[in-house]
């Protein structure tokens, strides 16, 4: 009796969260599913019915660039966050002692501000007549200044940026995780910092790792307002063309296709890496 | 179970209830970018007491788009001509009854019997405009007078085109001798080809601040409508708006009514209120654009109604593109523009 009620009190705490994930997530998700399977007109409007007129034509040879686009710069993204962030949380977790409170509240400060707000100052950052170009030819270490915006290294820039603290968070709780008397024992067996590193910290650190960059490469490919702001515009990804299907083309369920799409791909990504995870975690156990 | 339904019951009650509060007379407008003044917006509030918000856009897709896809919400809307017919066929727009509009009567002639929207029907042309380049002579030596410079690889990595699609294609179609607009496949090819080598020097497409690109010297040469760098042209005399030798386009941006307006009765009075010869001429001169009411240019400051990036000679407006609907061939450009946008 006493844990029916329970039960009844537990679904009552959880019922407003629920009623939100169904009408906020799970309608809009079915919305978007079945849209993906309508047809439509030639003057944008939708066909309610069940076609894979879309499933098709997302496979033409126009598309998938945009594809392959994506899944380079999601994992290059992801390679560039994890190779930077990990000396920091490396840092933090061994290094700053008492300060490591304060340094992980400053990655997370930049949150607070908006992302778009973000994104623009750092077209403020790397224009012709930017801070970084003033300060380079100010010191006389250029003549001219050097282009940035509208080029790649400008997008890679703006995902370290974005991803960075996501990046560093999971690999700090997994590097502050590990027992010290480990790193210790290790040094009693005669074993040099690096070695000790290699054997004992980073396998320690990996499920961080592999969480991280879970947590940049899929949010990496839907990203929209980088490529566009810092990028030019000249090299979509699949976010791009999503917006560009739904809004310049009033190809709605085409745009809903792709999202389908996307929404398969990231799901099978962290299918597989899931069980990676866990086969690491019991090899570790 | 019962106790989700009530939940849920209570919770779209609940929803329902705030929708239905709303008790001032209210106008939700959604317009082109740097177009529709705040300050003539204000005006109105303050004249009729309603509640006007404005939401803005750049481009005629994104508006038709939110409309297409049903309860928008906007009451008064801002398409370019081709935007009028593409909305009508579609069944989006409510036909205007004019006796609500006496103003109507202000329209200047050249404006009152378009070919897109015959007898204005559906639509009330605000302010007209061009599609040509603007360029900053710090770092372009000779005058332009051609889309030719915007593929001259000597300016690489500082050309901006336009990020809208038959916008883009009115360059890549004139720069080969052709017409924009057409619906012709194997010009268009020809245009989708241009655009696609041109990406090779190009800074990027910007269709919301692309003014500034070329102020403040990011841009050497920006693809630009007119409206939105007119401003710019004011307070900085190294930077040129030209209409291309091949032609350029020409533009009528006017009021239309969606079909599920709530507020059908503001936005006929905001139409009415911006037909105003004095009204229009505000407009006019706050926006720097060109108005379609004749009573009201009589009224503009001279450095306006003299200014030949508003107000182009008439040589230059005889050779201008006006796009009109293409129809099918749509398809033909949005296939075109994804290759050259994911062209590499």
């Amino acid at each position: 009796m006493r844990n029916r009620r329970q039960n009844v009190i537990t679904l009552l705490l959880l019922a407003p969260s629920l009623v939100m994930a169904i009408l906020l997530l799970a309608i809009p998700l079915l919305v978007v599913i079945a849209y993906s399977f309508a047809g439509r007109d030639s003057y944008g409007g939708v066909v309610t019915g069940f076609t894979l007129e879309s499933y098709v034509e997302l496979f033409q040879p126009a598309y998938l660039p945009i594809f392959v686009n994506s899944l380079k710069i999601a994992a290059m993204s992801t390679a560039v966050c994890v190779l930077i962030g990990y000396p920091i949380a490396y840092f933090i977790a061994f290094r700053a002692g008492k300060h490591s409170g304060l340094l992980l509240a400053l990655l997370l400060i930049p949150f607070w501000i908006d992302f778009m707000i973000r994104m623009s100052s750092w077209m403020v950052l790397m224009g012709r007549n930017g801070t970084i170009n003033g300060a380079l030819t100010g010191a006389g270490i250029i003549d001219e200044p050097i282009r940035m915006i509208g080029t790649y290294p400008a997008v890679m820039v703006g995902m370290l940026y974005a991803f960075l603290p996501t990046t560093v968070l999971p690999i700090y709780a997994a590097l502050s995780g590990i027992n010290r008397r480990l790193l210790e024992a290790a040094d009693d067996l005669g074993a040099g910092p690096v070695e000790a590193f290699w054997r004992v910290t980073f396998p320690l650190s990996l499920p961080g790792v592999m969480a991280a960059m879970l947590f940049v490469f899929v949010p990496a490919m839907g990203v929209y307002a980088i490529p566009v702001l810092l990028g030019g515009g000249k090299s979509i990804i699949l976010g791009n063309l999503i917006v560009q299907l739904f809004l310049d083309f009033r190809n709605i369920p085409l745009g809903a296709a792709v999202s389908v799409v996307m929404l398969v791909l990231s799901s099978v990504i962290i299918v597989f890496y899931m069980r990676m995870l866990r086969r690491l975690e019991e090899a570790h156990a | 179970m019962l106790k989700y339904g009530m939940l849920l019951a209570t919770t779209s009650l609940l929803l329902a209830g705030t929708a239905l509060t709303a008790s001032a007379e209210e106008l939700h407008i959604y317009a082109w970018a740097s177009e529709l003044p705040q300050e003539i917006v204000d005006d109105f509030a303050k004249e009729t007491g309603i509640n006007v918000t404005m939401d803005t856009y750049d481009s005629n897709e994104t508006m038709m788009a939110k409309l297409s896809a049903g309860a928008s919400g906007y009451d008064l809307v801002e398409p370019s001509q081709y935007t009028v017919q593409v909305l009508v066929k579609q069944g989006l727009l409510t036909e205007l009854d004019h006796a609500k509009l006496p103003n109507l009567s202000n329209l200047g002639a050249a404006f009152k019997d378009v070919s897109y929207d015959p007898g204005q029907k559906f639509s009330v042309p605000y302010i007209w405009g061009t599609t040509g380049l603007a360029y900053n002579e710090d770092c372009v030596k000779q005058p332009i007078t051609s889309w030719k410079a915007m593929w001259d690889p000597q300016y690489e990595g500082r050309v901006y085109m336009l990020d809208n699609m038959l916008a883009a294609y009115i360059a890549g179609l004139q720069v080969n001798g052709l017409h924009a607009g057409t619906a012709n496949p194997e010009e268009i090819e020809k245009a989708t080809q241009s655009l696609i080598e041109q990406k090779k020097i190009l800074g990027g497409y910007n269709s919301s601040n692309f003014g500034e690109l070329v102020a403040s010297g990011e841009a050497c040469i920006v693809q630009a409508w007119n409206s939105n760098v007119t401003q710019i042209l004011d307070e900085n005399p190294k930077v040129h708006y030209v209409i291309p030798e091949e032609g350029g386009s020409m533009w009528i941006d006017g009021f239309a009514i969606p079909k599920n307006a709530k507020n059908v009765d503001a936005a006929y009075k905001f139409i009415d209120y911006i037909m105003k010869p004095e009204v229009a001429a505000k407009a006019a001169n706050l926006s720097k654009s060109a108005t379609v009411v004749d009573a009201a240019k009589a009224l503009l400051p001279k450095e306006v109604a003299e200014n030949q990036a508003i107000y182009p000679p008439a040589d230059k407006l005889k050779k201008v593109d006006f796009i009109l609907d293409v129809g099918d061939a749509m398809k033909l450009y949005q296939d075109g523009w994804t290759k050259v946008k994911t062209a590499q």
